[in-house]
């Protein structure tokens, strides 16, 4: 609209008249100019527009008024006194003018009618964040954006729009970029390759009303993100960039060599108190505690310090080019990103450029393109994830040798040699280059005033490229003779390379029409039609070789033995119609219906499974405009009542055949032969076969969601905003793995539609904004819950799930299920006069039953239901789930002058964590010979027998019933966390006009800078299940700064 | 205005109208069920699948027949796991243990194997002659029936599947009587002989497959087993009066590579061969029998005394009875096959043992005298030639106390059985733990005994029952019998199944069905002398020539103090694995007493 403003004032002829008025139009809350505000002479309709930097000149007669507007910002009138004015226009509080992007369109706030959040540019670069998913996190009501790691090119936050969505399903929101949409499993990871300053909005499409129009594929929600287009006339360049400094937020205090030593006797002596030789003498232990460590013979390596010795440094530039002319409209965004893990052989470094060009073909005819390239590398250790080294960072005894010197590796005390710092540092790593190409070209023709035609095709080709070499490294043992380090050992001992390479291909033809109109001035009417399929193709292989005998040339072809190559391929084809149909009456009354019918090909043909239909229904009434309201439109500006109801499928089940019973080949495993295997050995030779493994389900179908919504929009007291909104999002023929028992053959379990479950919510969001002066404040408080209930599964299925989770009826799912622990046992009386632990009661062999110290539970079930006396799995129950409930954020931009302040708070008010795995069983021997964490210090003894832990034993105990899933180590994981922190200067225009850049911001800034949680201590609270492997979230602290030249 | 709404009205018929089409996605790396099975390739190809499932293991690639033989009288499993196998001879197990579980998912993954396959090639049925069809069939016929003769005799009446279950029928299954299951693959095998017959199939020769003679034995088995004596006589009968078969001159020839590659007298009719083009599987049959102070070894598995004392003296009589029987050296004067099957003290050992460095005493065999009652091994200098007295490492001596585990009278537990080791399968040719000799499924002496069997069992006791017998029992060196009463004759070749077959997988089905279960496994597991130079009295047995050790309880190595219990019900028939009951109560009951 602004464009043809300005293309229509600029053909105006204007004659020279009366006076010439020059001016500047700014912002009064930032001073910067405000670009393509009208200038209109009241009375006589003719007008200008501001140039780039705010000005204009326009010829009027004295005495005349002018009528300055622009878009988001309230009107104002200035009457022409003299050459020269300069206005200052104040921001709308509300966004009503706005222009909102919409599924297959756009559509203006005021007149949505289903629950729609959109976040611009200005909100989204506050925050310096390697991942662009991370920054939504807090900014839309009702949207769980968690991140679970820090691990670099693996950062990014997982999305849930209105709680889960399915039980095996996806339940990741459909991302839409640019109009293409992106298959399920990419859709975050292209959201993450984009520069959030290339980003112009991210609208989040929250209820059916608004996402059925996608039917099959956004059950989950959508998020639609627009790049930046040129809207400028001429060239403008700008450059943005930031350096961050990264420092883990969390992470559990390890125990020294003494105590180590000290608390393995103790726990051997718990459980072995007449054992002839404890694990560590007491004149060790007295050696160690006289002598410092010397990394020989007295070792205290502090694994933690050994590993984490990358920097952490992680630094972003983007240029952005902007060229607008009659004609064509160019936007080039270039980004360098690069992130260093905190251990070795861990970083992720980015290339993206996104192109988007428009060329005007004909005034009705306009081509439109968007293209994005991106190339990452992603660098991992080989030999182990960074994970897996981290818990042994934080899991192996003090008392092992890390590193004796360059490239010489201690055991680490383990029997095995292996080292997590040789394993961070010496052993290879892998390399994925990942390569993406994201190409839309749409035409737009607007044949006659109301009418417009679209047809676009799309693609997302990837080639993830990833190469493992895995080396060895040299493990040292100090020899206690000589002196001296000697080469014991090399670790792991196997030089291996394993290559793979995919290939995939997703295509999106579309074509669209929508013709808007009017009847009688009061009836409005926009009806659209369109239709699209898309097609995904996959294909993979790889090869591995070992015996490589030169470390330094990792090919192929050098290496000798375990030659292995295998390939795989699948494709999935989707087909939709869709249409939509809105009304208005007197901008009053709004109506809008939307139906989409999809086809899959993951459904079965034969059995008519393939087809769905979708479809909404939504109404809004404007009530701020009825005229009983105009007595108090004062007080309340605007207020829109909204509600809605519709339904959406989800196909997306990770599998594409489920339907068929298709024949695989499978050759034996080197172990046990017979589980899938389909070769045999006639006359002893290898014979190959095939066979089919997976029990088909041609019944299968779409998993459903249907979900109402009732909203409200106030605009009120002049400065606030108030959006509320209460749904329920109710989940349909879920699909899981129906479990068959073994008659069945063995096959893999097909699935079957058959679970339930609600997620029912509300959502409120409050801004208050006003401006003093040189001073602007604008706060925005959110605050939403969503609750998950399973109400069903198919009969006969009483529950799913195993372990210490549960999925049932009644419960949210994935509830944690386990014991319910009263305390310790106080003594052998209390033990005596308590139910058996499975099968354990009191005896006088300290290797078995039950101790003093020992965690106590309570005998709710038996076999019938009822109380039997013993503590089994009959006595286990549900004791809480993950879910985040009351989560709120506090989001505060405070500016005076040209400086502003961002300061941004999130916080999960209800949430329970599950600590487990190493974080919560001292001395856990799983995959390596343990030590304890700092936390496990306070462990029950006759003294302290209000401790946290129970007494200690060895090894994780024979005797385990202490660590069996109960409610002992459930804790809250709620918390408050200060996001984000930046303060940013704007140098102002008179300094930067001497040297012809039109802007330059400098900014700091940090995030998660502090916590407030109850957690365990060392454990970050928003990671689930602490079990101790994991990958810290960052602390990070940001400087960078914003040219535009 | 109108004529540009057409435009897309066109657009969206041009994509309905390639819609079903654009939809219809099959897999690309497997091959789609509907195309599938068309012609004689993918045929063979799916056939070998078929087979694949019937290489049944427990645990790991140790042959399942062969772990199951320590459920019975004559077989040990040392295991550590209350829960899982060592209570297998008490009937003491519980429902989930891990071998009845695996033996029944192991059967019913090869019905489902089967009855795909014969669902799918009638799709190429007419792409492909009507011979190669029939014999096609015939094979995953009579593989079908394999699995379903085995559950039948472990588990007793079962859900009988002769298509794939859809969901719902799998969920509302009900249990098929065993006579009705029976007469039902008596049809499925006379087909399968039929389509044999039709191909003009040759023999084949203990290669893995299976042929005719292994559907007419089969069909025996399963006549056997609900008494059909005379179906039995006539399915052996057949087998033999075609003159295809004989026995192998040399019995032991039977349990190795080389023996079984050229498979003398075609004794091997069915065989569950291993691959030497490939690295794994191997059979692990011997290396779990290896015994533990012999390099690389993983002894869990061994014979007891019960088997032991079944073999016969040279001279023909029990041992009981026998004149030549020396109590002091039981080793000596016995039917060659004790030998050939079971090692025991002071018999020398000889394998072939995975080692980088060799030694004077491994090169790469090692060769040494079994001495259960001292820590010294007698073991064979490679480089001087004679044996060295070795004091050490003898793990498997009774006075080894190594782990808290102590070989004694009525002991806690024992690291190597009751003092006897298998030798069957042993062959020194072959590293003992990649071993990759096949493990027989079915052999001719076999065939030879149920035919006996079931003519005696009828009192039909003419020449030919004498004369299968006996080609059995000269074929090792015992001396021929004379026909006998019909209670003499049972006797006899009861005794001359368990002492040809011993290790073999037999044991259990035929305990089970001549009714014998509970006898056979009741009192304590005991074994060898405890003291070398106190014989054990000799035991006393019954008609079925089950032994009593009373009167020698106190003198021999007893076996973790187990006691097999008498008369247990859950001897019958092992229990439906738990989780079928769990999803199917109404129509799944558990077997009787579990």
């Amino acid at each position: 609209m602004l464009m043809l403003l300005m293309l229509f004032t600029s053909f105006m002829g204007i004659k020279a008249q009366d006076m010439n008025v020059t001016g500047r139009v700014t912002d009064d809350a930032t001073g910067l100019p405000v670009e393509s505000a009208s200038i209109i002479i009241k009375g006589i309709g003719r007008g200008v527009a501001t140039n780039a930097n705010g000005s204009f000149s326009i010829t009027v007669s004295k005495g005349s008024t002018l009528a300055i507007s622009s878009l988001g910002y309230d009107k104002k009138e200035v009457v022409v006194t003299e050459g020269s004015v300069n206005v200052s226009l104040t921001k709308q509080n509300n966004n009503l003018s706005e222009v909102v992007v919409v599924g297959y369109g756009t559509q203006k706030r005021a007149n949505l009618t289903g629950s729609v959040v959109q976040l611009n540019n200005e909100a989204l670069i506050k925050r310096q964040v390697s991942s662009a998913s991370q920054v939504l996190q807090g900014l839309a009501p009702g949207v769980t954006v968690q991140q679970q790691s820090g691990r670099p090119g693996a950062d990014g936050a997982s999305i849930r729009i209105r709680g889960e969505g399915s039980i095996l399903g996806n339940s990741n929101p459909l991302v839409i970029i640019d109009g293409l949409q992106l298959p399920t499993g990419t859709g975050l990871d292209a959201l993450n390759n984009l520069d959030p300053n290339a980003i112009e909005s991210v609208t989040v499409l929250k209820d059916a009303a608004s996402t059925a129009i996608y039917g099959n594929r956004a059950s989950a929600g959508v998020i639609l993100v627009k790049t930046k287009r040129a809207t400028k006339k001429g060239l403008q360049v700008s450059y943005n960039n930031f350096f961050t400094n990264q420092s883990f937020t969390a992470l559990p205090e390890r125990v020294g060599a003494i105590d180590h030593m000290e608390l393995s006797n103790i726990a051997y002596l718990n459980q072995f108190p007449t054992g002839t030789a404890l694990p560590f003498s007491i004149s060790l232990i007295d050696k160690y505690k006289t002598t410092p460590a010397n990394n020989f013979d007295i070792i205290n390596t502090d694994w933690e310090k050994e590993i984490f010795t990358n920097n952490g440094f992680m630094q972003n530039h983007n240029v952005q080019l902007m060229s607008g002319g009659e004609r064509v409209n160019i936007f080039s965004s270039v980004t360098f990103f690069d992130q260093q893990g905190l251990i070795q052989n861990n970083s992720f470094k980015k290339y993206d450029i996104r192109i988007n060009p428009e060329f005007k073909l004909s005034e009705k005819l306009t081509l439109n393109g968007a293209f994005g390239y991106t190339n990452n590398t992603t660098i991992n250790p080989s030999t182990g994830s960074a994970e897996f080294i981290i818990r042994q960072a934080i899991g192996l005894p003090a008392i092992g040798g890390g590193r004796y010197g360059p490239g010489q590796f201690g055991t680490a005390a383990q029997s095995n040699n292996r080292n997590p710092i040789a394993m961070a540092e010496a052993t290879g790593n892998s390399n994925t280059e990942g390569n993406t190409l994201l190409t839309r070209v749409a035409l737009n023709y607007r044949p006659i005033k109301g009418l417009e035609l679209d047809a676009s095709w799309g693609r997302e080709k990837r080639n993830p490229y990833t190469k493992t070499f895995q080396k060895n490294a040299d493990i040292f043992t100090p020899n206690l003779v000589t002196g001296q380090y000697d080469k014991t050992s090399i670790w792991p001992g196997i030089t291996r390379l394993n290559e793979t390479w995919r290939n995939d291909l997703y295509q999106v033809y579309s074509g669209q029409a929508s013709y808007s109109f009017k009847v009688k001035s009061d009836h409005s009417f926009k009806v659209l039609v369109g239709a699209q399929q898309e097609l995904t193709t996959q294909y993979f292989f790889g090869a591995s070789r070992e015996g490589f005998i030169n470390p330094n040339q990792p090919f192929l072809n050098l290496g000798s033995t375990n030659i292995q190559n295998n390939a795989g391929a699948n494709e999935l084809a989707l087909v939709g119609f869709f249409g939509r149909l809105n009304y208005g009456f007197k901008e009053k009354y709004l109506f809008e219906v939307n139906a989409r019918r999809d086809g899959s090909s993951r459904f079965s043909q034969a059995e008519d499974k393939q087809w769905g239909n979708f479809g909404s229904a939504s109404a809004a009434w404007i009530f701020s405009k009825e005229k009983f309201f105009d007595g108090i439109s004062k007080y309340i500006s605007f207020g829109k009542l909204r509600g809605s109801f519709g339904g959406n499928g989800n196909q997306n089940i990770g599998s594409n055949y489920v339907f068929d019973a298709f024949y695989q080949q499978s050759n034996y495993g080197a172990i046990t032969p017979n589980i899938n295997g389909t070769n045999p050995y006639f006359n002893n030779l290898n014979t190959l076969g095939v066979a089919i493994l997976q029990f088909a389900n041609p019944e299968l179908s779409w998993e459903t969601s249907q979900q109402w919504n009732i909203g409200l929009d106030v605009s009120f007291a002049k400065h606030f905003t108030l959006t509320a909104d209460v749904y329920n999002r109710s989940l349909k023929n879920m699909i899981i793995p129906r479990a068959l028992p073994a008659s069945a053959g063995g096959l893999s379990d097909p699935f079957i539609n058959a679970g339930s479950m609600d997620n029912r919510g509300w959502e409120l969001a409050l801004n208050y904004k006003t401006k003093l002066s040189k001073w602007g404040f604008d706060a925005t408080f959110m605050l939403s819950d969503v609750k998950n209930k399973v109400t069903g599964l198919v009969a006969g299925l009483p529950f799913i799930g195993g372990g210490s989770t549960r999925t049932q009826p009644g419960y949210a799912l994935n509830s944690y299920y386990g014991l319910q622990a009263l305390g310790y046992f106080a003594d052998s009386n209390d033990i005596k006069a308590s139910p058996s632990v499975y099968g354990f009661g009191w005896s006088t062999n300290a290797a078995v039953g039950p101790k003093p110290g020992d965690l106590k539970y309570a005998d709710i079930g038996g076999v019938d239901g009822k109380p039997d006396g013993k503590i089994d799995d009959n006595d286990r129950t549900f004791i809480g789930n993950n879910f985040p409930r009351y989560e709120y954020s506090i989001n505060l931009n405070i500016s005076y002058q040209n400086f502003d302040l961002n300061i941004f708070g999130q916080g999960v008010g209800k949430r329970e964590n599950f600590l487990s795995g190493t974080g919560a069983v001292p001395f856990l021997a799983t995959d390596y010979i343990p030590s304890l964490l700092g936390i496990h210090k306070d462990y029950w003894t006759p003294q302290n027998t209000n401790a946290t832990f129970p007494r200690l034993v060895a090894g994780g105990g024979s005797y385990t019933n202490n660590f069996r899933a109960s409610n002992w180590f459930i804790k809250s994981a709620a918390f408050f966390r200060f996001k984000n922190v930046n303060l940013g200067y704007n140098v102002p225009a008179s300094v930067l006009s001497r040297v012809k850049i039109s802007g330059v911001r400098v900014f700091v800034s940090g995030q998660n800078l502090f916590t407030i949680t109850k957690a365990w201590n060392g454990f970050d609270p928003e990671i689930n299940n602490a079990n101790g492997e994991f990958y810290p979230v960052m602390r990070t602290y940001t400087a960078g700064f914003n040219v535009t030249f | 205005m109108k004529k540009i709404i057409y435009l897309p009205i066109l657009l969206l018929l041009i994509i309905t109208g390639g819609c079903q089409k654009y939809l219809d996605r099959k897999p690309l790396d497997a091959f789609a069920s509907t195309t599938f099975l068309i012609n004689q390739d993918e045929m063979d190809q799916n056939l070998n699948g078929v087979y694949a499932a019937s290489l049944w293991t427990f645990p790991n690639n140790t042959p399942l027949l062969f772990a199951i033989e320590a459920s019975t009288d004559i077989g040990i499993r040392r295991d550590q796991n209350a829960d899982d196998f060592i209570a297998l001879g008490e009937g003491a197990f519980f429902i989930n243990n891990a071998l009845v579980n695996s033996s029944w998912s192991q059967g019913y993954r090869l019905v489902q194997r089967a009855n795909q396959h014969l669902l799918g090639i009638q799709k190429g049925k007419d792409n492909v002659s009507s011979q190669y069809f029939g014999r096609n069939k015939a094979e995953v016929l009579v593989l079908r029936a394999w699995a379903y003769f085995h559950l039948l005799y472990m588990f007793g009446d079962l859900p009988y599947y002769k298509t794939p279950p859809t969901i719902d029928e799998v969920l509302s299954a009900t249990k098929t009587p065993v006579a009705t299951i029976v007469a039902d693959l008596y049809k499925d095998l006379d087909e399968a002989v039929a389509g044999f017959d039709a191909a003009n199939a040759q023999p084949i020769l203990g290669n893995g497959r299976v042929n005719k003679a292994v559907a007419l034995g089969l069909k025996a088995k399963l006549a056997l087993l609900i008494k059909d004596y005379a179906t039995a006589a006539t399915a052996t009968n057949a087998v033999i009066t075609s003159l295809n078969y004989n026995l192998n001159p040399s019995y032991q020839n039977l349990f190795s590579i080389a023996g079984q590659v050229s498979n003398n007298g075609r004794e091997i009719l069915f065989n569950q061969t291993y691959p030497t083009d490939a690295s794994t599987p191997e059979n692990w049959m011997v290396w779990i029998t290896v015994p533990r102070f012999i390099t690389s070894s993983q002894s869990s598995h061994f014979p007891s005394q019960a088997l032991v004392d079944k073999f016969e003296g040279k001279d023909g009589l029990r041992i009981d009875a026998s004149a030549v029987y020396d109590p002091l050296t039981p080793r000596l004067n016995r039917d060659n096959r004790l030998k050939w099957t079971i090692s025991m003290n002071g018999d020398t050992l000889l394998y072939n043992v995975q080692a980088s460095a060799n030694g004077n005493y491994i090169q790469p065999k090692e060769k040494t005298i079994f001495n259960l009652y001292s820590n010294v091994r007698r073991r064979f200098n490679w480089t001087t030639g004679v044996f060295d007295n070795v004091t050490g490492g003898n793990t498997d001596w009774i006075g080894n106390t190594g782990g808290g585990i102590q070989w004694a009278v009525g002991a806690a537990g024992s690291r190597g059985g009751v003092g006897y080791i298998w030798r069957k399968y042993v062959d020194s040719t072959q590293i003992h733990q990649l071993t990759k000799t096949g493990y027989i499924l079915m052999r001719y002496a076999d065939i030879l005994l149920m035919n006996a069997e079931a003519k005696i069992e009828l009192n039909q006791i003419d020449a030919s029952v004498v004369s299968a017998i006996n080609l059995v029992r000269t074929r090792a060196g015992q001396p021929a019998i004379v026909a006998g009463s019909q209670e003499q004759m049972r006797q006899i070749v009861r005794r001359e199944r368990v002492v040809e077959f011993a290790g073999e997988g037999l044991r259990l089905f035929d305990l089970r069905r001549w009714n014998i279960y509970e006898k056979a496994n009741s009192g304590p597991v005991v074994g060898a002398a405890f003291d070398p130079l106190v014989a054990p009295a000799t035991p006393v047995f019954d008609a079925n020539d089950i032994p009593d050790y009373t009167a020698s309880i106190n003198q021999r190595i007893r076996f973790r103090n187990q006691v097999r219990s008498n008369n247990n019900a859950k001897f019958k028939l092992w229990p439906i694995p738990q989780f079928e009951i769990d999803v199917n109560p109404t129509g799944i009951k558990q077997n009787p007493s579990w």
